[in-house]
């Protein structure tokens, strides 16, 4: 729902069209489906599904982000990013988990804040403090 | 008390409303009934059952009947407390769906019961409401423009449905591709996925095309493009079947 911060949303929630231009900020508290074309942000509490048809220029926000389309802009996904490979991504990825897949084309900073995998990773190889992220950059 | 309005008819449909009059006897909730005439609308006549101090308004009809009356009590502030029934003519409908009522001895057996539920309505600005949908519809795709909180969009559309809630879908059926195409998909079992599909939920829309289409509530135009369409959250209480589904609405 747009505008709703209800965390706990159901139903099918935002799809937007291969038709339709956004421009402003989406958000919805549910998932997020996008065909269509966007200037400006997105958010939403659960996922963002980005298709081949889609285009969006501006940061996108949610848990789960899966990206076939085209994006220019920063991605941050608190749970999952995926880019599939017909996904187009230029700008700055931020997620513990991220998968992309051959095919796809990947422009900037990924960052990759490290929770229990890095304690994990501690016990076994000797790390200094003050490293609390990864940084890749692919170009 | 049950003040019931009920859509003028004749032939079959008049034998079905003394039906109903007979089973609301027998149930022991008759009460007035009125129908609208030249002389008095739908409007009028709610707005007296209103002012009489009725308790519950029941509609005995069609969809296009409950919205009338719904604009009435959803307008008024005097009809704030005052029930909704409905006994719909069309067990298939939206509305009777929403109530969750199957046949006639349902929808007045609800009606005994009274199991209240509040319900979104939406309103068309100024003075509009409706709790089935609004339709636009257009022969050719038109370009419309919508604007939902602090987001504007454009799309091409040849229909746009609006529920309570405030639900809106936009659907532009020329992108499905020509009758051929579509038939040989059908034949080789290829599905598409749509694509060509919107849908939005928001709190508040307005809605402007170059073509002042028109917006359908029931069939009936109740107005034309720009359009500011509210949703007024939990306003209208609903007498619904007692062993109806819950719904978000």
């Amino acid at each position: 729902m747009l505008g709703d911060k209800r965390p706990n949303a159901t139903g099918p929630g935002t799809v937007v069209g291969a038709n339709v231009k956004l421009v402003g900020t989406l958000q919805d508290a549910s998932d997020i489906t996008i065909h269509g074309r966007i200037e400006g942000e997105v958010i939403s509490n659960q996922s963002i599904n980005v298709t081949e048809t889609a285009y969006i220029k501006g940061p996108i926000s949610a848990d789960i982000v899966n990206i076939a389309g085209k994006v220019r802009g920063s991605i941050t996904a608190t749970g999952k990013l995926e880019i599939m490979p017909t996904g187009k991504v230029f700008g700055s990825i931020t997620s513990k988990d991220v998968s992309i897949k051959s095919g796809a084309i990947f422009v900037g900073k990924c960052t990759m804040p490290e929770g229990e995998k890095e304690e994990a990773e501690e016990k076994t190889i000797e790390e200094t403090p003050q490293n609390k992220e990864t940084t890749y950059e692919v170009e | 008390m049950y003040y019931y309005i009920l859509a003028p008819q004749k032939g079959k449909a008049y034998i079905r409303q003394e039906k109903i009059k007979d089973i609301l006897g027998d149930l022991g909730i008759a009460g007035e009934t009125v129908s609208p005439s030249p002389a008095r609308t739908i409007e009028e006549l709610t707005h007296l059952g209103v002012i009489k101090g009725y308790s519950t308004i029941v509609a005995v009809g069609p969809e296009g009947l409950a919205n009338k009356v719904i604009t009435v009590l959803a307008s008024q502030k005097t009809a704030k407390n005052v029930v909704l029934g409905i006994i719909p003519d069309n067990f298939d409908s939206v509305i009777a769906q929403k109530i969750g009522v199957k046949d006639l001895y349902s929808a007045c057996n609800a009606l005994k019961e009274r199991r209240l539920e509040t319900m979104d309505i939406c309103q068309i600005e100024p003075n509009k409401f409706f709790l089935t949908e609004a339709i636009v519809e257009s022969f050719r795709n038109q370009e419309v423009y919508f604007s939902i909180d602090n987001l504007k969009g454009k799309v091409m559309v040849n229909r746009i449905v609006i529920k309570p809630g405030l639900e809106i879908f936009f659907h532009d059926k020329s992108l499905e591709g020509s009758t051929p195409s579509r038939f040989f998909r059908w034949l080789f079992g290829k599905k598409q996925v749509d694509i060509f599909s919107s849908n939005f939920r928001t709190k508040r829309v307005r809605l402007e095309s170059q073509n002042n289409l028109p917006v359908k509530v029931s069939g009936e135009i109740v107005a034309k493009m720009p359009v500011t369409i509210n949703n007024r959250s939990r306003i209208l209480k609903i007498i619904v079947a007692r062993d109806k589904i819950k719904t978000k609405n």
